[in-house]
């Protein structure tokens, strides 16, 4: 699949994956780009919006190996948006499952 | 492109160069997140030179997030507060105007599909106002020149009520065109930020 498809679905990715619990930031990088290939940076740019737009809310837990880490946590309106996202998402992939499976007319 | 860059320190502290058109508080909050990631990806068994490369240039991911903050900002910006109000028409304005110039750097190519069509648009505007104020000017002076010099007669009062009339129209009128500039330049930031929205996807998707 190409970078485009890709880029897109990252942010719905992002969102789904916040939705079932907390996650700091490598996390997140991590379990995105093993699965979708792109480039690790284009994440922070995204973390960083969603957060600026109120869906998610930051807070720092200490760790075991020095710094705290940032965690995400989702808001009220970014599960609202997340599940119209996913909506949409599951619309658009039915109608496409639909025409791919298209048996011909005899 | 060369990789001039070896170390971690050397990629954050370009990172920060590049990020100075941000507030220091964004900058910072941008920097420890990329610390955070240096050192998980550093714990979890990965070089320093491995994470710099996934991370692509320092300079394209600054013009990013700045593109990212300037937008969300003028979003934030549009979206009217909980009590109903909305900012300033020229807040909005100023507001998208910076995040035209964000994207222009980001993709030069936009300098024709973004800020050209943007500043013709803003000249509209501009001209607009413009000619709301001056018939405003005019129909306010208009009524004071005329009671001035009227010798407060009542009989002249009515000798003049025509033009009286008519300087009050013309600036009853302007001021609903005043009106009318606002809403419409109201509405240009908005349809700006929504086509800025659509143009960062597209960009950042062929990136």
């Amino acid at each position: 699949m190409n970078t485009q498809f890709h880029k897109g679905v990252v942010e719905m990715c992002v969102l789904a994956l916040v939705s079932k619990q907390d996650h700091y930031g490598y996390e997140l990088v991590n379990a995105i780009s093993t699965q979708i290939p792109i480039s690790e940076g284009t994440i922070y740019p995204i973390l960083r919006r969603l957060t600026q737009e109120g869906y998610f809310e930051t807070y720092l837990v200490e760790s075991n190996e020095g710094p705290p880490r940032k965690y995400y946590r989702m808001t009220k309106s970014g599960r609202s948006f997340t599940q119209s996202l996913i909506k949409q998402w599951e619309d658009f992939t039915d109608s496409v499952d639909k025409i791919i499976h298209l048996k011909p007319k005899n | 492109m060369v990789h001039t860059i070896k170390t971690q320190q050397d990629y954050l502290q370009e990172l920060k160069a590049h990020l100075s058109p941000l507030p220091d508080s964004e900058k910072a909050d941008i920097l420890r997140d990329q610390e955070e990631f240096f050192r998980e990806a550093i714990a979890n068994g990965r070089t320093e030179l491995d994470v710099i490369g996934s991370l692509g240039e320092p300079k394209q991911l600054a013009r990013a997030l700045i593109a990212e903050s300037r937008l969300a900002a003028t979003e934030i910006l549009m979206k009217p507060t909980d009590d109903g109000s909305k900012s300033p028409v020229s807040d909005q304005l100023k507001a998208a105007l910076r995040a035209v110039l964000a994207i222009v750097t980001l993709a030069p190519f936009n300098l024709i599909f973004v800020l050209g069509p943007f500043l013709g648009l803003l000249g509209c505007l501009l001209a607009g106002w413009v000619v709301g104020a001056a018939f405003l000017i005019a129909g306010g002076a208009s009524i004071f020149f005329i009671f001035t010099e009227l010798n407060t007669a009542a009989a002249s009062i009515w000798a003049h009520a025509s033009s009286v009339f008519f300087a009050l129209g013309v600036a009853a009128a302007s001021v609903a065109f005043l009106g009318f500039m606002a809403w419409v330049s109201s509405l240009v930031a908005q349809l700006t930020v929504k086509y800025l929205r659509w143009n960062l996807q597209i960009i950042q998707a062929k990136a």
